[in-house]
């Protein structure tokens, strides 16, 4: 048990010593910060250059009046269309949109002729604006003003949603902040468990390659070895999250004379979501999910010499991984989806998945079944993982597959 | 005997890795572990140091069975040997003091005095990535016997150490068999063996060809060849030591001739001596004793 603890020590200190440590406990909430800007940021950006697209309207439907958008220059001309055609290149025009005149009097024979692919946006503005103009004709056949229209189509309704509890109790619930703190909270959980497994996978190969493991293990189980490290990693984990929960308590606290009304907000998200149910869960799932994800990521690191060669089994540690978090994607719009239900028992998605349907509401027989699931699990595979260990650290020179690492866990002590 | 294997056997897969193997380990010795690569050494020391089991036999440690404990009471240089890189020296020795049982202030203590002997003491603070890889090992024979073991087991020290560092490691191995101190010494390097070891086990393919103390072996495969260097007529020689003397090799060299012989018959070194000294004058007798390297050679070729 000393030696154990000599162990955790070491894990812990060395890691939290670490520079990528601390850049990542400081980095991590300002990049989720960045991550809930990044898609209106990327709404703005979308087109870069100016295009010019050249128009030949020998119907007169369009009235000159295609207006110019950000990124698109409509420019009329009335030469035949094969000269334009030709001139395209030459002018480093985007495209020519040819509308021929028909023998009704609505165009409908409309085409582009363009170098490139016509962008989905740029179709979009165009087939937009026509639709408006179609429409405004059609409109003042009917004497009905644009104006009158637009109140008809868009009333500006507006849905409450209101959760009854047991007890009877009504709330408000806003389900957008719901699936939202969800979404974070399984990405988090998602992120947590891969890196830290990773980094289980990382020491152990570290020790084996470099040939410090039979020193070690000449004076400790490599099965103690394996869970001190396992257990020291954790510290490391919890210590991170301490870290991020007192920048955030930090972080509020400053906010809250500065943008109260934000600050509110928040406060009634978190009211609105469980809040404390959530980071029970949210605790226990990480725990009990790294657990099982440090064994399996222990194995992959026992069973190879150097990190180049462990792509293909960490797939295999990864993907359930994987599938948890599409998983947890599709639920969060979709939360009667069947695989809520299943994804939540499963032991490998259930730490991601759960956590996706927690804010939908779940009773808690489910939870704790999920988790006395996972728990069996991970219990079951750290036992596997101390017996493919303690022979996989001391073998060298070939990467092993599947069949030897059951061929291990065979072996007698 | 402070260490005694008896009927090891080890399985691996296919593989018999240790056959029936036996050896025992004087008290205050240095025991040479000899063999061919992949031929159970490493298996037995091993199974010695506890990392792995063996399928049957028994190990008896200080006059019974080893346990659990007793790896506090063994110091193990692995052959392949590393440290981890991003730790600081200092802290990386007082973590492998701690984990073979020392107290924190032991640790650091011995860990001192070493350093001091050593003359390192610079190295407390750096990181291991930082030093050379004879400057690692020195800290890695500092770890290994810093908890004052009785059984030190060295597989293959010397390998990557420069001759002035060889020399400084060997006097310490001395210095730790005077005082007490019973050290395993794996190694292909049978020069080294016949200056440092005690005794030896040869092991050839899983199983133990040759055990005992090194110069009687020594003997015992000596096939009684006597160079002899002499002056006088080289007839006379030939005519008084007779029939019973196979003559394999003569030579002149500038001031005596030389003379190989191999003797058929049990006659003493004397007798030869005496037959020889009627009408020459000698200027070298010599019994040709095999090397270990020779020894080695011979019974790992007869093995095939």
């Amino acid at each position: 048990m000393k030696k154990i603890l000599l162990v955790i020590k070491r894990e812990f200190i060395v890691r939290v010593k670490k520079r990528s440590f601390i850049i990542m406990t400081i980095l991590t909430p300002i990049l989720f910060a960045c991550l809930a800007l990044v898609p209106a940021l990327i709404s703005q950006i979308k087109s870069e250059k100016e295009k010019t697209i050249t128009v030949l309207d020998e119907t007169g439907f369009t009235g000159n009046e295609l207006k110019d958008t950000r990124t698109i220059k409509f420019v009329y001309e009335t030469k035949p269309i094969d000269s334009l055609k030709n001139n395209l290149l030459r002018n480093n025009n985007y495209a020519v949109l040819h509308i021929e005149k028909n023998d009704e009097s609505s165009a409908e024979n409309i085409t582009m002729y363009s170098e490139q692919a016509v962008g989905v946006d740029v179709l979009s503005a165009i087939k937009i604006q026509m639709t408006v103009i179609s429409a405004q004709i059609k409109l003042k056949e009917y004497d009905i003003s644009v104006e009158q229209i637009a109140k008809i189509l868009n009333p500006n309704l507006n849905i409450k949603n209101i959760r009854i509890d047991e007890h009877g109790n009504e709330k408000e619930s806003n389900t957008s902040a719901l699936i939202g703190l969800a979404m974070v909270c399984g990405i988090l959980i998602f992120f947590i468990i891969f890196m830290f497994g990773i980094q289980i996978m990382r020491g152990v190969i570290e020790e084996k390659s470099s040939r410090i493991i039979e020193i070690v293990i000449s004076s400790i189980k490599p099965v103690h070895l394996m869970f001190g490290k396992i257990i020291g990693v954790a510290l490391v984990v919890l210590t991170q999250i301490l870290i991020w929960i007192i920048l955030f308590v930090i972080i509020i606290f400053i906010a809250q004379s500065q943008f109260s009304d934000i600050v509110s907000q928040i406060q009634n998200y978190i009211q609105a979501v469980s809040f404390t149910k959530m980071f029970i869960c949210f605790l226990l799932y990480l725990i009990l999910g790294y657990l099982l994800y440090a064994s399996l990521f222990a194995i992959v690191g026992s069973a190879v010499d150097n990190e180049s060669d462990t792509q293909q089994l960490q797939s295999i540690a990864s993907v359930p991984l994987m599938i948890g978090y599409f998983i947890m994607i599709i639920i969060s719009s979709q939360p009667d989806n069947p695989l809520a239900f299943w994804g939540s028992m499963i032991p490998f998605t259930s730490p991601i998945v759960m956590l996706a349907r927690i804010p939908f509401g779940v009773s808690w027989f489910e939870i704790i079944l999920s988790m006395m699931i996972l728990t069996a699990t991970f219990i079951l595979f750290t036992w596997i993982a101390a017996r493919i260990y303690r022979v996989g650290i001391l073998m060298y020179g070939k990467k092993a597959s599947i069949k030897e690492l059951i061929k291990w866990f065979k072996y007698k002590n | 005997m402070v260490l005694r294997t008896e009927n090891i056997v080890k399985q691996y897969a296919s593989h018999l890795a240790l056959d029936n193997v036996s050896i025992e380990v004087p008290q205050s010795s240095i025991y040479g572990l000899l063999g061919p690569n992949g031929a159970g050494k490493t298996t037995l020391i091993r199974i010695i140091n506890q990392i792995t089991a063996p399928d049957s036999g028994t190990i008896y440690f200080d006059g019974r069975k080893l346990q659990e404990n007793d790896v506090y009471s063994i110091g193990y240089l692995p052959e392949e040997r590393g440290l981890y890189k991003k730790m600081k020296v200092g802290e990386q020795a007082m973590y492998f003091a701690r984990l073979k049982g020392l107290s924190k202030h032991d640790a650091e203590k011995n860990l001192r005095e070493w350093f001091q002997k050593f003359e390192i003491q610079a190295w407390w603070n750096k990181k291991v990535e930082e030093l050379s890889k004879g400057m690692a090992q020195k800290v890695q024979f500092i770890i290994t016997i810093l908890h004052k073991p009785k059984l030190l087991i060295f597989d293959e020290p010397f390998s990557g150490f420069d001759p002035i560092n060889v020399n400084l490691l060997k006097t310490e191995i001395l210095n730790l068999k005077k005082q007490g101190i019973t050290i395993i010494f794996s190694t292909h390097n049978m020069a080294s063996v016949e200056e440092i070891c005690d005794y030896i086990t040869l092991i050839n393919k899983s199983k133990n060809v040759l055990s005992g103390q090194i110069d009687e072996i020594r003997h015992n495969y000596g096939d009684n060849v006597f160079e002899i260097d002499y002056r006088g007529e080289t007839d006379r020689l030939k005519e008084n030591i007779g029939d019973n003397y196979q003559i394999l090799d003569s030579s002149e060299q500038k001031f005596f001739h030389r003379i190989k012989i191999k003797s058929t018959v049990k006659e003493t070194e004397n007798t030869l001596l005496s037959r020889i000294i009627k009408d020459n004058e000698i200027v070298n007798f010599n019994e040709m004793i095999p090397s270990m390297n020779d020894i080695f050679i011979k019974l790992v070729e007869d093995g095939k």
